[in-house]
């Protein structure tokens, strides 16, 4: 019954008619750790008021408005929990075997998006720099496109170095496929 | 200025902000919901629409039984008390 949300083909907003989905990345699970740990702490404060100040709140009687009072916060915790949750998932980078799509999201009315095509793209590069990231093993992943100053930057991804090494291995078995030019699938046009 | 007063003396304030706060986290909880379920891709947006759905049921449920059983008359005697004393010309 739980199908639905168990199984998927990754699909997106704007794919192609036989686009195939390669990569979907999106930021190490490191940031969302720290963001819901963050969150915790939170979550602790009035915990931490009803230890401070429970013999005042017995004595005049306000355990019942404590109690609606503390569900408000932790209701208003929830939302925030989820809000940031849902920001950290509607951040991805898509790669296909046709192109590279950027969904960011910075807000509920605020998403951008992009893409390259990855016959565009000339060079690739990863970056893992500080004592976390190589830890944790993430990093950034630079793609350099043949349009001037075009670049594309996937952030703190997990394993830089893997997603580069297909990223590159993608582009020239597309540069292969379309070397005259020619679309062998007969994708329809499409966009995010 | 009698329809203010007739007004205010009928209407439980407390009840219409309680919706208002109820209707204010449904509009957002849709708000979520419905960028996780479109825009969400693969698994783990869905999942986590599901677990944001369920946890969001039942703090409402435990929020609207909060609000049933809460007894403000000590916080309103309470609020008189610091009102008079604070009235009180210093000395």
């Amino acid at each position: 019954m739980l199908d639905i949300i168990t199984r998927t083909k990754n699909t997106f907003t704007g794919q192609r008619p036989g686009e195939r989905v390669i990569l979907v990345l999106r930021r190490h699970w490191y940031i969302l750790a720290s963001t819901i740990i963050a969150h915790s702490l939170l979550l602790l404060l009035p915990a931490l008021v009803y230890i401070f100040a429970r013999s005042y709140i017995a004595r005049t009687g306000l355990t019942s408005l404590y109690a609606l009072v503390v569900m408000i916060y932790v209701l208003i915790w929830w939302y925030s929990l989820a809000y940031a949750v849902t920001m950290y998932l509607l951040n991805v980078w898509v790669v296909t075997d046709h192109r590279i799509v950027t969904s960011e999201q910075h807000g509920f009315f605020n998403h951008i998006a992009a893409e390259l095509s990855l016959g565009k793209v000339q060079n690739t590069s990863a970056a893992v720099t500080g004592v976390i990231a190589t830890m944790f093993n993430f990093g950034d992943v630079e793609i350099e496109t043949a349009s001037e100053g075009g670049r594309f930057i996937f952030q703190k991804i997990p394993a830089a170095y893997s997603v580069k090494d297909i990223i590159m291995r993608s582009a020239s078995e597309y540069t292969q496929q379309h070397q005259n030019n020619q679309e062998p699938h007969g994708l329809g046009s499409g966009g995010i | 200025m009698t329809i203010f007063t007739t007004l205010y003396n009928h209407i439980n304030f407390s009840i219409v902000l309680f919706l208002f706060f109820l209707c204010l986290y449904s509009i957002g909880s849709f708000m979520v919901l419905y960028h996780l379920i479109r825009f969400g891709i693969g698994v783990p947006p869905k999942i986590v629409a599901l677990a944001y759905f369920i946890g969001s049921v039942l703090l409402l449920f435990m929020l609207v039984s909060a609000y049933a059983f809460v007894d403000v008359s000590d916080a309103k005697q309470l609020l008189q008390q610091w009102y008079s004393t604070s009235q009180q010309p210093f000395r």
